[in-house]
């Protein structure tokens, strides 16, 4: 069933009188100019709806009432009768058209009519139709316990080593990286050849790397004989080498890459402008039985400078800033061995939080070995961590099986403390 | 990663300012290595490949006292007059370095110091005896000259040690413990290299073991023959200086020997020190310092070069020194990390993400959004789980035999791993909706290495109920919000319910699979809860 209610411009004009209404009984008194006429409240409608049914005539700038206009003073106004009607509750159709294009009556559903009951009533729900109707002024809420934690529901969120790939991401960024990106499944020449580590190097042992069947392409040749004689007798690096024969049937293996030295190895191959400073984040693989710590696969993230007047107190102090961008401000080093750097860091950073040392960068200066090869005569500076040992430390982690692969634990990622990064 | 194992009692015995532990550690710590493990007196350093003479107390103590001020000597040999005699027909191994030492005083722990060295230098040095391998024998008993030579393995006969009784060498390449562990060295041999004495007592059979008649080292042996035999020379000669400048250390006196070879002769061991090349400037370049030429000197002294005027000599144990770069190092591990001063580098540069990174973070956050939760899985996996439960077929880049075997292919759809996922989380609250971006790899013979990356997004929703239409909206959403405009083509797939999977079509070409995972492969996983999923080749965004 369809219901009309008046809205508050009907209920108005049926308490103070229609606006054209208000406007003839004014002319009857005596007649108006258009400049006071227009200082009547409504005076635009009063107007449209006045000319419309002929009630009145301008003349020079003059209003004045026709003879229907008079007579309608005389006579009851069908729209005001109208008005009246729905206010009682009676109404007819037909009469409705008029009233609705003027804005006058609405359509009510039965909601509202049941919303208007609750009148002094004490409502649990506050609904759109309270809202609308305005009995929300006449109306009293039920109160609730506030104080109950609401129920828990679980949001979409990013996985939390995502967090720290963002956070790496940012400081590189800030500190003028532009990030590089290199293939999984590398060949045994990008993956160690080129960096200068031996081919009889135990790192290549099938323990440590994931082998592949087949042989992969070795880049152009001139790459490949100037890494061969670096091998072989040092070339034109001022090293002894390796004194052992380069065999290319070694380095065309392939195999799913150990470390992102690969990536750095292929950008200085590729030729870069000094000064230059890239980064890079991946996965990594290492062909080993897993634990709570380690998995046979993670990620690292690592990066380099090339560029003139780099020396190992400016690689420290490059550390320094990294760590203090993971709230390590005090750092510590140890000199250890690389096959590709020398000399080689290790850098500790002094965790407030644990309470203790914790080591996370390797770090060194490449060989001349390594970049001879590729005719870079500046030094090269470089660094690389493992982000799940870092994030570990950040979440606080007992297994990493806990967050990455299969056996990841819904309720942990569902439930892991978003700012963790900001409060380390 | 090389363990020294011994007592803080026995290394200060050997040093000349004894060490508390924790000034031990903090002096190792300079030098750059790190104190392991302590129990009781016993410790374990953490030592380093890089540096086999630095495998055993002996060699540490001579370290450790360079570092605390002791100068460095020199090794030196006098002639033995003895001779061994290299045959031709050691093809396999063609090298051999020995020496004689006279003098020596065994104690419990030097015989462990010594057999401990010889086995981790075997390991490291000699890359698991494949390139170096060295025996000790007394000197009372081996009649000179010996030879080493290569023989039938089926007609020499010999006790190897801890045998009872003499078998033929090809029963100690299959049943003694040292023959099944380095039998893959000799794989394509058909002789076998022996050193043999004038009077035909075969002393060790080549890579295996010693004779327990002529080859057993004891705490009353006095004088003792050492053999090294490798494939590289100079391998074998630096290795052997690495345990006569021990045997010295000891307090023996080393006798050296003439190796007479088919077509030269070499007397070892050299323990002459190789002349350095060094430039100043570039040592103060690398170390962002400057020196004085003394000071230079005296850090050099300080990690065991010899120098004589204005001349530097590596030490002849010295295995690692291939470039001026290496004395740097030692300059700089002399000088003490904790002495450099850090300085933030000036080289100022612009930084840019890879638009693909950039890319992969929107989605990311579309579907987290969406209210998917974000997991990483791994590449490495199994073709059971790929393949076999999941009803998918194709090419895959294949693993096989390896350490964890539960790995025998790289993931080539992230769909399977997602199901896994839900597998582990079972009795965690439902609906689960999880989503992952990430790489999945191909064969693919053109490419340089054989294999092709593409980064799929894959997502699935698990609930008592889940529909087609639930799913797909959360794929029209994220084409929607990519603005890339998508079409649904029917199909059938053994991964999804017949009549509930569509293909994902973007410019004219499949590039996903949408649809109600079949309750065959639910059960296959064993998931009890219906499933809905799409896996996407996000390679159109690129």
């Amino acid at each position: 069933m369809i219901m009309y209610v008046l809205t508050e411009e009907g209920e108005k004009y049926l308490k103070e009188g229609l606006p054209e209404i208000n406007l003839i009984k004014k002319l009857s008194k005596k007649e108006l100019s258009v400049s006071e006429a227009k200082k009547l409240e409504n005076f635009n409608i009063a107007l449209q709806w006045a000319k419309k049914n002929q009630w009145i005539e301008i003349e020079k700038g003059t209003m004045k009432l026709t003879k229907t206009g008079n007579s309608v003073l005389e006579k009851k106004y069908e729209t005001e009768e109208y008005l009246k009607e729905i206010k009682s509750g009676k109404f007819d159709e037909d009469k409705m058209k008029i009233l609705l294009t003027r804005n006058l009556v609405r359509n009510v559903t039965e909601k509202e009519i049941e919303t208007k009951k609750l009148i002094g009533k004490e409502v649990v729900e506050l609904t759109p139709e309270i809202i609308k109707s305005g009995i929300w002024r006449d109306i009293k809420f039920k109160k609730y316990n506030v104080e109950f934690p609401g129920k828990k529901i679980y949001p979409g969120k990013k996985h939390p080593l995502n967090l720290v790939f963002e956070k790496i991401r940012e400081v590189f960024i800030e500190m003028g990286f532009d990030e590089m990106q290199g293939p999984l499944v590398e060949t045994a020449f990008w993956n160690m050849d080129s960096m200068f580590i031996p081919q009889d190097h135990p790192a290549r042992d099938i323990q440590d790397t994931f082998y592949l069947s087949g042989e992969g392409d070795l880049p152009d040749k001139k790459i490949v004989n100037n890494v061969k004689e670096v091998h072989e007798t040092g070339g034109n690096s001022g090293s002894k080498g390796w004194n052992l024969k380069w065999e290319p049937e070694i380095a065309k293996q392939l195999l799913l890459r150990t470390h992102t030295t690969s990536v750095t190895y292929r950008t200085l191959a590729g030729g870069i402008k000094i000064p230059c400073k890239r980064f890079c984040i991946g996965r990594v693989f290492r062909n080993e039985a897993s634990d709570a710590t380690h998995l046979p696969e993670f990620h690292h993230a690592e990066g380099f400078i090339a560029a003139e007047n780099l020396n190992i107190r400016t690689l420290m102090g490059f550390i320094k800033s990294f760590y203090s961008k993971f709230g390590l401000d005090e750092v510590k080093f140890k000199f250890n061995y690389n096959p590709y750097t020398e000399p080689s860091l290790e850098a500790f950073g002094y965790s407030e939080k644990l309470g203790r040392w914790i080591e996370l960068i390797n770090s060194g200066i490449f060989r001349p070995e390594s970049l001879a090869p590729y005719g870079i005569k500046v030094p090269v500076i470089a660094w690389g961590f493992g982000i799940e040992r870092l994030a570990m430390f950040i979440y606080g982690n007992k297994s990493i099986k806990e967050i990455l692969g299969h056996t990841c634990d819904l309720k942990y990622l569902r439930n892991y403390d978003l700012l963790k990064l900001e409060k380390w | 990663m090389v363990m020294l194992n011994t007592s803080l009692g026995y290394l200060n015995s050997l040093i000349k300012k004894k060490l508390s532990l924790d000034k031990l550690e903090d002096l190792l710590f300079n030098m750059g290595f790190e104190l392991d493990e302590v129990k009781g007196d016993e410790i374990a350093i953490e030592m380093t490949a890089e540096r086999p003479d630095l495998l055993c107390a002996h060699g540490l103590a001579r370290a450790i006292n360079h570092y605390q001020g002791e100068k460095p000597r020199e090794y030196k040999t006098k002639k033995s007059g003895y001779q061994v005699i290299v045959d031709k027909s050691v093809s396999m191994r063609p090298y051999t370095a020995c020496a004689i030492v006279r003098n020596i005083h065994f104690d419990d722990e030097g015989i462990k110091q010594l057999m401990q060295m010889q086995e981790k230098l075997a390991s490291t040095y000699g890359r698991n005896r494949n390139k170096s391998a060295y025996g000790l024998y007394p000197l009372k008993g081996i009649n000179f000259p010996i030879h080493y030579i290569a023989k039938d393995p089926k007609k020499i006969k010999f006790r190897p040690l801890g045998f009872d009784k003499e078998v033929t060498a090809i029963e100690v390449e299959q049943t003694h413990p040292k023959g099944k562990e380095y039998n893959w060295i000799a794989k394509d041999w058909k002789k076998y290299p022996f050193f043999i004495d004038d009077k035909d007592n075969v002393m060790c059979m080549l890579p295996y073991t010693n004779s327990e008649d002529t080859g057993k080292i004891d705490d009353a042996t006095t004088e003792i023959f050492i053999e090294c035999t490798g494939v590289d020379l100079e391998n074998v000669m630096k290795v052997l200086n690495i345990f006569v400048t021990m045997f010295v250390d000891m307090g023996g006196d080393v006798y050296s020997l003439e190796m007479i070879y088919p077509d030269k002769k070499i007397e070892t061991p050299n323990l002459n020190p190789e002349k350095i090349n060094l430039k100043k400037c570039n040592a103060e370049s690398i170390l962002g310092l400057k020196f004085s030429d003394k000071e230079i000197f005296s850090l050099l002294e300080k990690t065991g070069y010899i120098i004589k005027g204005n001349k530097i000599f590596a030490p002849c144990y010295r295995a690692d020194i291939l470039h001026e770069v290496d004395v740097i190092d030692d300059i700089a591990r002399a000088y003490g990390p904790g002495n450099f001063i850090p300085e933030f580098p000036q080289v100022s540069t612009i930084g840019n993400l890879m638009r693909n990174t950039r890319i992969e973070t929107r989605v990311r956050e579309l579907m987290v959004g969406l209210g998917f939760q974000e997991v990483f899985t791994l590449l490495l996996t199994s073709r059971e789980e790929q393949f076999g439960k999941m009803r998918l077929e194709g090419d895959a880049i294949l693993l096989d035999a390896q350490v964890d075997k539960s790995i025998n292919m790289i993931r080539v759809s992230l769909l399977p791993e997602l199901l896994r996922v839900l597998k582990t989380n079972q009795h965690y609250e439902f609906p689960q909706k999880i989503f992952e971006v990430g790489k999945v790899l191909f064969p693919d013979k053109k490419s340089e290495t054989r294999s092709r990356e593409t980064t799929y997004l894959s997502s699935v929703i698990s609930n008592s109920i889940s529909t087609y239409e639930e799913i797909s909206s959360v794929l029209n959403s994220i084409f929607s919000n990519l603005n890339i405009s998508y079409k649904l083509k029917e199909t059938e797939d053994r991964r999804f319910i017949k009549g509930r999977v569509a293909k994902i079509i973007v410019d004219g070409k499949a590039r996903g699979i949408i649809g109600e995972i079949c309750p065959k492969v639910l059960d296959n996983f064993k998931l009890d809860n219906p499933t809905t999923g799409f896996e996407l080749d996000l390679d159109f965004l690129n």
